[in-house]
């Protein structure tokens, strides 16, 4: 099947961007993210959020996986690990930190599957690397660095059943998508979005969507058995902390409190992607300051825009015009978190469970350059002056 | 490009540390039977991790002293108290009523606002070292004690002294 992409914006420009000059360029980013991310690495105790996770390494298996109903899977391994590394050493954070650069390449990998020339490569490797929120969970224990990669490796297997239609393709998106999930709960909207989006793109062929189905039915499966069982084990306070703190929203007990916590939900994952100001008064963090929902407000509403913007092209797809069929995977995966949100499964804009929507968003920013400097007839020399 | 660079400067990581053995061991108490320690439920889990004295972990996620994690921990070394979620008998175990009267001062080991979640929020240094109340402190208050002043401190953790209001009453001989 021939691929789908748009012609790369490398081969529509005079000069060609340089295999070295992109392997340089990408090796100062890996570099760059190991500095910004290296002093986080501590010595001293752990902090509160990571130190109850901890405990599975202080309790038996059985104990470790039902204090852990979100991420079982993680939990094993981080259990593991914090067996052969000494409490209140640095050491500790090696995993987490190799998740986080190693996010960095395959964020490359990911642009590279989903066709993106030199440059566009480039802004998403940057985006991953420097985006505040992936650097500060890549010094926590939590699996929330590891979810990153895992969120890219979907996609990348999505794009792959996408472009080559093959059978060892679907059956291994099934099994990666699967298992994905039994790391980590978070991943199940990115999962089940790429699902959906093949699907999609495959009505009116019965040969095509037969094998989609398939993949799709055993996932959605062992999806639906690990949440019953994650609904059963996660404690009822839980789920109320993260509505009261504005991250989750409960349309049956506090529908009156939806707009404020959506609004907050798309701050506080600005702010944690992009490092824009989310006013709160010093010193005490979780209290927002007077007037504050109003700059909040205009902060969610050019993010709406943006990538309602930067979605077009898929949307158009979707509606059976040219576009563009590798973004429907990325905004199903968006759709279905913001929809998990808003049904009140999964908190988003906490400063960490929304990081599995950075790649889906970075693809989409990315290619909403791309279709910016290719509209605006930019040439080489103005657009990398436009994008230092 | 650069601005972005230059933001993720500013958000470089940092860790909120909370070196719980650190003030511990800064109060000496090398056994003594007149000191006690309560240790804030934001710092339980930093104790038992860091294998600073005895414990038991408890994980259930239907018990209310486990309501948002579904564990927690009980200190169980000697003069030792642990602060949980609060239940029908309070939010310390054992129960303060518990300490004998040789005990006069009690330590509240505690959290201060550089470690309040959500951790993406980086203090400057020296900023954020603001003690967090938790309902510890107001048991404490609660049951007969009140603070003498002492304070020690380490990276997000403090310990406050409070010694008995005179006479003691309602606590058990030794």
């Amino acid at each position: 099947m021939a691929d789908h992409y748009d012609t790369d914006i490398a081969t529509t420009t005079l000069h060609s961007f340089s295999a070295a000059r992109e392997r340089v360029i990408i090796a100062a980013m890996v570099v760059f993210g190991l500095i910004v991310r290296l002093p986080g690495i501590a010595n001293h105790g752990l902090f509160y959020d990571d130190a109850w996770p901890a405990m599975v390494a202080h309790v038996g298996w059985r104990s470790a996986v039902a204090m852990s109903p979100t991420d079982p899977g993680f939990a094993i391994v981080e259990r593991v690990w914090l067996h052969v590394t000494p409490a209140g050493s640095w050491v500790r954070f090696f995993l987490p930190l190799t998740a986080g650069v190693f996010a960095i390449f395959v964020a490359w990998w990911l642009g590279r599957t989903y066709g993106f020339g030199p440059r566009a490569r480039i802004g998403l490797v940057a985006l991953i690397a420097m985006s505040p929120e992936a650097i500060e969970c890549s010094v926590r224990l939590k699996e929330y660095s590891t979810d990153l990669v895992l969120a890219m490796v979907i996609l990348i297997l999505v794009e792959r059943v996408r472009r080559f239609e093959r059978p060892g393709e679907t059956a291994l998106l099934a099994a990666a998508g699967s298992a994905s999930c039994l790391v980590s709960l978070l991943l199940a909207p990115i999962v089940l979005g790429g699902w959906t989006a093949l699907l999609v793109r495959s009505r009116g062929s019965s040969s095509r969507t037969r094998p989609l189905a398939a993949g799709a039915l055993v996932t959605s499966f062992i999806l639906l058995a690990e949440g019953w069982w994650s609904l059963r084990h996660t404690p009822t306070g839980l789920s109320q902390q993260w509505v009261s703190g504005k991250h989750l929203v409960d349309l049956v007990h506090h529908a009156n409190w939806a707009p404020s916590t959506i609004l907050l939900v798309i701050g506080g994952t600005v702010h944690g992607f992009f490092g824009l100001p989310m006013p709160a008064p010093h010193p005490f963090p979780t209290v927002l300051a007077a007037g504050s929902m109003r700059w909040i407000a205009v902060e969610a509403l050019v993010a709406l825009i943006v990538v309602g913007w930067c979605s077009t092209p898929a949307l158009r797809e979707l509606r059976g015009r040219e576009g563009a069929p590798e973004l429907i995977a990325p905004l199903a995966g968006i759709l279905t978190t913001a929809a998990a949100c808003c049904c009140g499964f999964i908190p988003l804009g906490t400063g960490r469970t929304e990081l599995v929507l950075l790649p889906g968003i970075g693809l989409l920013l990315v290619h909403g350059l791309r279709r910016l400097r290719v509209a605006a007839r930019m040439a080489d020399r103005t657009a990398a002056i436009c994008a230092i | 490009m650069l601005v972005f660079a230059s933001a993720a400067w500013v958000h470089r990581a940092w860790y909120p540390a909370q070196d719980v053995r650190a003030v511990i061991t800064s109060l000496h108490l090398h056994g003594d039977r007149a000191v006690a320690v309560a240790v804030a439920r934001a710092n339980t889990f930093t104790y038992v991790d860091e294998g600073i004295g005895p414990s038991v972990i408890h994980v259930s996620n239907h018990d209310p002293r486990g309501a948002r994690q579904g564990v927690w921990v009980d200190l169980t070394g000697p003069r030792t108290l642990s602060e949980h979620l609060a239940t029908k008998t309070g939010v310390v175990s054992p129960p303060l009523t518990s300490l004998p009267a040789s005990v006069t001062t009690l330590w509240v080991i505690g959290t201060t606002t550089e470690v309040a979640s959500p951790s993406d929020y980086h203090c400057a240094p020296g900023a954020c070292t603001v003690a967090l109340s938790s309902p510890l402190n107001e048991a404490v208050l609660l049951a007969g004690w009140k603070p003498t002043g002492q304070i020690r401190t380490a990276p997000g953790v403090y310990a406050m002294a409070y010694g008995r209001r005179s006479p003691a009453r309602g606590v058990p001989k030794e």
